[in-house]
């Protein structure tokens, strides 16, 4: 028989699970067809699952140098089954707790793969989904009055640098590596792949990072990539920078040798293994989009500011519209697309309020424009740049490279992009990004009293600078 | 005034170089003024020589010894770890030597004259410096006292070679096997907490009924339940009677549930508060007022009871806390530069570095209902953000407090990893006048901590995604 529904979500990742529950709270009768597992890539082969082995390497690094503290260990050894156990443990507790959220919010979850119909005998309208049951059974039919697509994204390949599990890997293999290869090459430093450099170097393997554009992690600001180079250098990790990988090159053997031309000259690259880690491409095929009206423009989902594609009862959120490709954004682009479902009026997401962090050993993090962003969009900038080097807790933690560097419009005095690399700046990004959104200047921020001691003080003391007048410099 | 002294003139004289005095000078000579600042023992005060960074600098050692020896539970093998105390203590004085020597040079590049020596107030314009050998007169034309504090004594148990106050227990040149701690306030546990941690067994005598004043039951539960993992004993409504000293320790003996008891230990450490620095300063000859606890009396804008007169930090009323210090000693270098300051203190966040840390700002749920305030009060767990779990430290929660009419954001406390750095945020949104909603409405970075203030200010809302309402 078939089900009907207010709402169909069209795959359990970030954006399509929190979408349910929002949508259950709002009364909505829900579903979710997912095929593999809820939660999706955040969950199972992207944030969460990167985070916990990195958090396994930044202690291994940290155990190392401990001596320099005064805590001494004979040796310090990585147990690397244990490491992906502990991964595999925090992975299992996360996605118990959302597959409990479904069942509290009443949420139907259909476990199999789901394909849009056009008009039939169910709806004159397309948007009935038939759904492949990973169990074998008949293909399930529910029938929505509204679907999203959530349907994520996947990493991209290069032809002739397709995964093998063997000696070439994209995210999604590396995530369940068995053993730790001595060398790798990253093809792509971007932040998933700095993220990799950095907890494989952390790990001891020899990593060589081969990066198309002129510097590495290009989306963030020039300084925070140029303090990340050095400290990626620092580690041991090779950067090649304005270098063009040959993928007709790859020999595989003991190990891979590749060519890449950099800066015009060809070079030649060893190692054990190679990671693809060159963007990610959404999830458009396969799904019935032929059946609507609905766009897909640069291979994504074309959608307007509430998400609504061409067929306006069928919304898209997520990875699969392209934009920026983050969990935290999938998930509000999914709260907006259900509250407008639901006949509320949401206020359309800004995207230059939205934080991105790196995860690397130091951790990066930023909101808003890059300094050359505001420049190129005629702002006239001032910017202020604090060392964590006079912050007395960046001291005391051992880590006191990098910095927080934000930039002010001078004319109205805003505040237009907080950027930071330092220790913990990932839980710091929260207060520049609430600056961010309530406009404030950098005079308010820095009013905020910051206690002592700790890393947060460098926002102030940023802000004062912005206009001369910091403290501790 | 001696024949042949003759008086140095400046705009504004500092005294004391600790937190509130050091910012106060430097802000006010970027604000135009000629600065002068003295310091009788070493620039950076309590806070950077024996007080907030060297207390913090134990705490950390004390936090990688422990995440060494327990990281095999992710994956890390540490064999045979041991800490090498002499070489912490070398760890710990380089830090503060870094510090101290950047506040120097700080106050050196604002053109603030250092002058070193006793101040000594004279009358309502004049101080005279001392050192061993010389004596110095200055003439001024504002004054800020930010003499700072020193840890109390108690009458029946005088300070000794086994009996420290803080800097004696910061300095210790080994791990002792026994500790007890008496009081249980921030200093006393963050301290017992740390030598607890590098594996001394801590026994914390407070007098009242729950340690760490000021905080609500629920966040020293989860410190209490930390302290004795890690083989502390607390001992609440205890009051410390005496001790004895013996030949290679101490007996330390107390009262509790009316029974008198006594604990050997190697050592007692002190910590039952501070008294401010105010009684030799010639106070009286200047006309400035204090309490009967020698606590100066001051305005909104930290000015004393004579008008050209300020004072800051430990020796004003309020918590004696670095950054209260160094922000009243902001806004009084900005008011006597003539601009209209005035303190707020209810954005001045407080923070305890224990385990977990502790931090709040602004009201708690039981100080918003004695004002009369009904409000929201919205818990979210650590145990519920994946960014903590990949921390593999999810214990703890963040409590949001809002006022049920408009859902303005009046307070927050919060207990779990990294609170410290956490708590800025709320600062700000209570500075700004924010909401729930406003909160809600912010898109927090995934996976981080800050998502749970996002996520507390959802249940506030009563639309929370990742608990259960
Ligand atoms: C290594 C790595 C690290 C990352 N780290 C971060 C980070 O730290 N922070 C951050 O914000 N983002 C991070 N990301 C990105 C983040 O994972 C994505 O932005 C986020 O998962 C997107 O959510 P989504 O709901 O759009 O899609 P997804 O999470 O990809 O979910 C889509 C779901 O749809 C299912 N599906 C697809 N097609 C169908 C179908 N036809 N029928 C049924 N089900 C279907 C899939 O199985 C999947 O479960 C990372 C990504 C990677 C790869
Ligand atoms: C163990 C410990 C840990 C602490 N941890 C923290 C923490 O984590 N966070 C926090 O916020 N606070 C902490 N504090 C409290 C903090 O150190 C004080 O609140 C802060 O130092 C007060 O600053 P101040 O400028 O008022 O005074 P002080 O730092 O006490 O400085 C006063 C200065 O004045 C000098 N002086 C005194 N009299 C004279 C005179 N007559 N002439 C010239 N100079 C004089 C003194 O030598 C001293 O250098 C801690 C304190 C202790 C003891």
């Amino acid at each position: 028989m078939a089900q009907e529904y207010d709402l169909v979500i069209l795959g359990g990742g970030t954006g399509g699970y929190v979408a349910a529950i929002r949508a259950s709270q709002l009364g909505l009768k829900t579903a979710v067809i997912e095929k593999e597992k809820l939660g999706g890539t955040c969950l199972h082969k992207g944030c969460i699952p990167s985070k916990a082995l990195l958090r396994s390497a930044e202690v291994f690094a940290t155990a190392k140098r401990g001596e320099e503290f005064g805590v001494m260990a004979k040796e310090v050894s990585i147990n690397f089954g244990k490491v992906q156990e502990r991964k595999n443990k925090i992975v299992g507790q996360l996605y118990q707790g959302v597959q409990h959220l479904m069942k509290q919010g009443k949420i139907d979850v259909y476990k199999g793969t789901g394909r849009i119909l056009g008009p039939s005998i169910f709806s004159p309208m397309p948007g009935t989904i038939s759904v492949e049951m990973n169990n074998g059974e008949e293909n399930e039919i529910v029938i929505p009055k509204n679907v999203i697509i959530a349907t994520g994204s996947r990493p991209r390949t290069l032809p002739g640098l397709e995964p093998d599990r063997e000696f070439v890997l994209t995210s999604d293999e590396a995530l369940e590596m068995e053993f730790l290869p001595k060398s790798i090459i990253i093809l792509g430093g971007g932040i998933i792949g700095i993220e990799w450099a950095s907890m494989l170097s952390d790990f001891g393997v020899d990593v060589t990072v081969i990066e198309y554009a002129e510097r590495i992690i290009p989306t963030e600001d020039k300084e925070i990539s140029r303090e990340m180079h050095r400290q990626m250098k620092r580690k041991g990790v090779k950067i090649a920078t304005s270098a063009k990988v040959l993928p007709e090159t790859l020999q595989k053997g003991g190990g891979v040798i590749i060519s890449a031309e950099v800066k015009g000259v060809q070079k030649e690259f060893k190692a054990e293994k190679i990671l693809v880690s060159v963007g990610r491409l959404a999830n458009v095929e396969g799904i019935g989009l032929e059946n609507t009206e609905i766009q897909v423009e640069n291979g994504c989902i074309a959608v307007n500011e509430y998400f609504q594609t061409k067929e306006s009862h069928i919304y898209a959120i997520g990875d699969c519209i392209g934009g920026l490709q983050l969990a935290h954004v999938a998930a509000r682009e999914g709260i907006v697309a259900v509250e407008h479902i639901a006949g509320q009026n949401p206020s359309r997401i800004d995207y230059s309020l939205v934080s991105k962090c790196i995860y690397s050993n130091p951790e990066a993090a930023s909101v808003g424009f890059s300094e050359d962003e505001a420049k190129e969009k005629g702002y006239k900038v001032k910017v202020g740049k604090f060392s964590f080097r006079a912050i007395g807790k960046a001291l005391v933690f051992g880590e006191s490279d990098g910095f927080v560097k934000i930039v002010a419009d001078e004319e109205t005095d805003d505040i237009l992009g907080v950027h930071m690399i330092g220790p913990h700046v990932t839980d710091m990004i929260s207060e520049a990004g609430l600056a961010r959104v309530l406009d404030a200047s950098p005079w308010e921020v820095a009013h905020t009293i910051h206690p002592h001691p700790t890393l947060s003080e460098a926002i102030g003391e940023a802000a004062l600078a912005v206009d001369g007048k910091a403290i501790h410099s | 005034m001696v024949v042949g002294d003759f008086p140095i003139e400046t705009e504004t004289l500092v005294i004391g170089a600790g937190p509130g005095g050091y910012v106060a000078a430097i802000r006010a000579a970027q604000l135009g003024q000629k600065v002068t600042i003295v310091e009788k023992g070493t620039v950076g005060g309590v806070c950077l020589n024996v007080g907030c960074i060297p207390s913090k600098a134990l705490i950390s050692a004390g936090h990688r010894y422990e995440t060494a020896k327990q990281s095999d539970s992710i994956g890390i093998i540490a064999e045979n770890v041991k800490v090498d105390f002499s070489k912490v203590q070398e760890w710990k004085a380089s830090v503060v030597k870094k510090l101290t020597g950047g506040v120097e040079g700080l106050l050196k590049g604002n053109k603030v004259d250092i002058v070193r020596g006793e101040a000594y107030f004279v009358d309502a314009n004049t101080v005279r410096v001392m050192d061993e050998n010389s004596a110095q007169t200055y003439k001024f034309k504002n004054a800020i006292i930010a003499t700072g504090s020193r840890p109390i004594e108690l009458p029946s148990i005088k300070f000794s070679k086994r009996v420290l106050d803080s800097t004696g227990a910061l300095s210790l040149q080994e791990i002792p096997n026994k500790i007890v701690v008496i009081g249980g306030g921030y200093i006393g546990i963050e301290l017992g907490g740390a030598y607890a941690s590098f594996g001394s067994q801590v026994t914390i005598l407070e007098a009242a009924d729950d340690i760490l004043h000021g905080f609500e039951k629920q966040m020293t539960a989860l410190v209490k339940r930390n302290l004795k993992k890690k083989g502390a004993e607390i001992i609440t409504k205890a009051m410390a009677k005496g001790v004895a000293e013996k030949e290679n320790g101490v007996v330390v003996t107390y009262e509790a549930k009316g029974e008198e008891k006594n604990i050997e230990a190697d050592y007692v450490f002190v910590m039952v508060g501070r008294r401010p620095n105010t009684d030799e300063l010639g106070l009286e000859q200047a006309g400035i007022e204090v309490n009967e606890k020698g606590i100066i009396k001051t305005d909104k804008q930290c000015r004393t009871s004579v008008s050209n007169i300020f004072a800051i930090g430990d020796v004003v009323e309020g918590l004696d806390l670095a950054h209260k210090a160094s922000y009243e000693g902001k806004i009084a270098a900005e008011v006597i530069a003539g601009h209209n300051s005035e303190i707020d203190y209810l954005g001045i966040p407080s923070v305890v570095f224990s385990d977990p840390e502790l931090a709040s700002v602004g009201y708690t749920e039981s100080q918003a209902k004695e004002d009369g305030i009904e409000v929201i009060a919205a818990r979210f767990p650590f145990g519920a953000n994946g960014r903590a779990l990949s921390l593999n430290s999810s214990e703890g929660f963040m409590k949001l407090v809002t006022r049920k009419d408009d859902g303005l954001v009046i307070g927050a406390q919060i207990a779990g990893p990294s609170a410290s750095d956490m708590i800025a945020e709320l600062g700000l949104a209570i500075e700004a006048g924010m909401t729930a909603e406003d909160l809600a409405m912010t898109i927090h970075a995934h996976p981080t901590l800050g998502e749970i203030t996002m996520e507390a200010a959802e249940v506030a809302l009563g639309t929370p995604i990742h608990i259960l309402k």
